[in-house]
């Protein structure tokens, strides 16, 4: 076996073995005063399920990002570039609040806000939500595999609700229909196998009136891909993928739409541009699967490139 | 028709101190006795003496202490009479069944405003039942399990009241007791003033868990907090303990409880409130959807 020749005076270099075991001790104790320096800090959301004597619960709790200057710089940057709802944790809260109420006015399946049924659990920093119970869409598809018949069913119901929640969004001008944080993770699989209701969860976040909103379909589009792009795992298949978004493309209907959104993310007009070619160099020298550009333009083929309009 | 009849107060009762059989109860600073009394459970009664074994100066210096640094009631006697009997109506009021009280008992030979008779409450301390080994652990941790719902009503009704009585100032397991299935509260004497009660909470649920810690031992403990941390309903008020160790509101006190976990050596202990409040936020932590997706 080839090794490196032992210098007199000074010990042989550790075998592969010891290398490895090494680094895990490393591992162990970074991880170990990682989760000592956690348990000082509280950073991000809670969700907890409590069982009251009216039925299961969800108890939200809304917790800063981050330290007390970062959360702030966060809200701030937020604010002056615009367009979104505030990140503080008082601001999430309010805005998941009326979202609920926007969403579940509009017919779209979300979990109930029952703060007003449960005083006892709510706060300035808590709601209480109705539990539903069910794997996300994110490990329904994963337990899936390489089921076509249940990846295309999921995916073609996942796409017909949020077709329809766009439409009413379109319809009424309401930035609030459009889902700042979508995608497959946020998606709660329940009902039976043949009628699965998908009850989208994560509204905490939200995009604030804008007069055109197809550029906010289309960012809506492109984390929900990405995200569906990762339930594989860090390699793609490119072909299993592709047979989702045909399944997408089938399931939200208007083919259209989404070549217009997929068009508008890869090829922006006007200032955008400039922040959309930094963007993508920096996504590009990630030379991660599945970024967001990357599966807009898959989707770009899948759904057909958009015909110029006859007139 | 029927009317509603007020009870009838019972008939004032005279004793004389001096010719009362006092057996001595449990008490610090206080004189506390077991007294004959016809009528009571067991013949008996408790008579409290607030005027107890402490010199002035020391109820002057506690006193001072309590009202400028630590935001309590005072020590002096007469305030510690008048907390107790305020605060046992006020907790029965809301339900929590507390020792009972014979304002109508009078005590020759003892300052008024000084002494109160207690219904003797022959139950067992939770100090006691816990450490009992014959009584089964399933048993004491149900009891636990059926105990806590009702601590936590009373931490809501204190938040929502903002009601400082409500918190159970020197509230550990030495104060609470298991008597005929149910739970009964006493040592109200002094109390807090603040009226930051989420903060309050936090700090009463330290004490309560760092006594579990102290009398139980570390393996009854961790199950207690299992329980804790599962049956407790508002989970969000349940971290309020860790934030009362290190995140409170106000940034003064935060950097004086930094300086306090680094300067002292007891908060190092295992029991100390600061590790009592890791081991709840650590369960928190784990019980939270949200961190185990």
């Amino acid at each position: 076996m080839a090794g490196a020749p032992a210098t007199p005076g000074r010990e042989p270099p550790p075998d592969a073995a010891t290398r490895e075991a090494r680094r895990a001790v490393r591992r162990a104790v970074r991880r170990a005063v990682r989760l000592a320096a956690e348990l000082e800090r509280l950073d991000g959301n809670r969700l907890w399920i409590v069982d009251t004597p009216r039925g299961r619960v969800l108890q939200k709790l809304y917790a800063e990002r981050g330290g007390a200057l970062r959360c702030r710089v966060r809200d701030l940057l937020a604010r002056l570039r615009g367009g979104k709802s505030g990140t503080r944790a008082a601001a999430r809260r309010a805005t998941e609040r009326r979202l609920l109420a926007l969403w579940r006015e509009a017919g779209c399946d979300v979990p109930r806000d029952l703060s007003d049924e449960h005083p006892e659990l709510v706060n300035g920093r808590t709601l209480v939500l109705e539990f539903v119970e069910g794997p996300l869409l994110a490990r329904a598809l994963r337990e899936a595999g390489a089921d076509r018949a249940r990846r295309d069913g999921l995916l073609e119901a996942f796409a017909a609700t949020v077709r329809r929640r766009h439409d009413l969004a379109l319809q009424r001008g309401e930035a609030g229909l459009i889902q700042e944080h979508g995608g497959v993770q946020h998606v709660i699989v329940t009902g039976t196998a043949d009628t699965p209701r998908l009850v989208t969860f994560d509204l905490e976040s939200a995009f604030t009136l804008r007069r055109d909103l197809l550029p906010l379909i289309a960012k809506e589009l492109a984390a929900a891909l990405r995200s569906l792009a990762r339930v594989q795992g860090r390699a793609l298949d490119e072909s299993v993928f592709r047979d989702d978004l045909r399944a997408l493309v089938r399931g939200y209907g208007d083919r259209a739409r989404l070549a217009a959104c997929a068009a508008h993310y890869l090829r922006p007009r006007g200032a955008a541009r400039l922040l959309w070619a930094v963007d993508r160099a920096l996504e590009e020298r990630e030379e991660r699967d599945g970024g967001k550009y990357e599966v807009m333009a898959v989707l770009e083929e899948v759904a057909g490139p958009l015909t110029p309009s006859p007139r | 028709m029927t009317s509603a009849t007020a009870p009838t107060p019972p008939r004032p009762v005279t004793l004389h101190l001096d010719q009362l059989e006092k057996q001595p109860l449990a008490g610090e600073g206080n004189f506390v006795w077991k007294i004959p009394f016809p009528g009571g459970h067991e013949g008996a009664a408790v008579l409290k003496v607030y005027y107890g074994s402490r010199g002035w100066p020391l109820y002057a210096k506690k006193t001072v202490g309590n009202l400028l640094l630590t935001g309590r009631t005072s020590q002096m006697p007469r305030t510690r009479f008048r907390n107790e009997v305020d605060s046992v109506r006020l907790w029965e009021q809301h339900g929590f069944r507390c020792f009972g009280l014979h304002p109508e008992v009078r005590v020759e030979g003892l300052p008024e405003g000084g002494y109160m008779v207690f219904d003797w409450t022959p139950g067992r301390h939770f100090r006691e039942y816990y450490r009992d080994a014959a009584v089964p652990l399933d048993e004491r941790l149900a009891t636990w399990r059926r105990w806590v719902p009702e601590w936590h009503r009373r931490h809501a009704l204190a938040v929502r009241l903002r009601e400082p009585r409500l918190i159970h100032e020197n509230g550990d397991v030495k104060h609470v007791m298991l008597w005929q299935g149910g739970f009964t509260y006493f040592d109200f004497e002094i109390c807090f003033r603040s009226r930051n009660v989420r903060d309050l909470v936090g700090r009463e649920i330290l004490a309560y868990m760092r006594s579990v810690g102290k009398f139980f031992g570390e393996e009854l403990y961790e199950r207690m907090t299992d329980v804790l941390v599962q049956a407790y309903p508002d989970k969000s008020l349940l971290l309020a303990a860790w934030e009362h160790a290190f995140r409170n509101d106000n940034a003064v006190i935060r950097a004086a409880r930094a300086l306090d976990r680094g300067l002292k050596p007891r908060h190092k202990s295992r029991w100390s409130k600061y590790s009592v409040a890791r081991d709840i936020k650590r369960r928190l932590d784990a019980a939270s959807l949200t961190l185990n997706a």
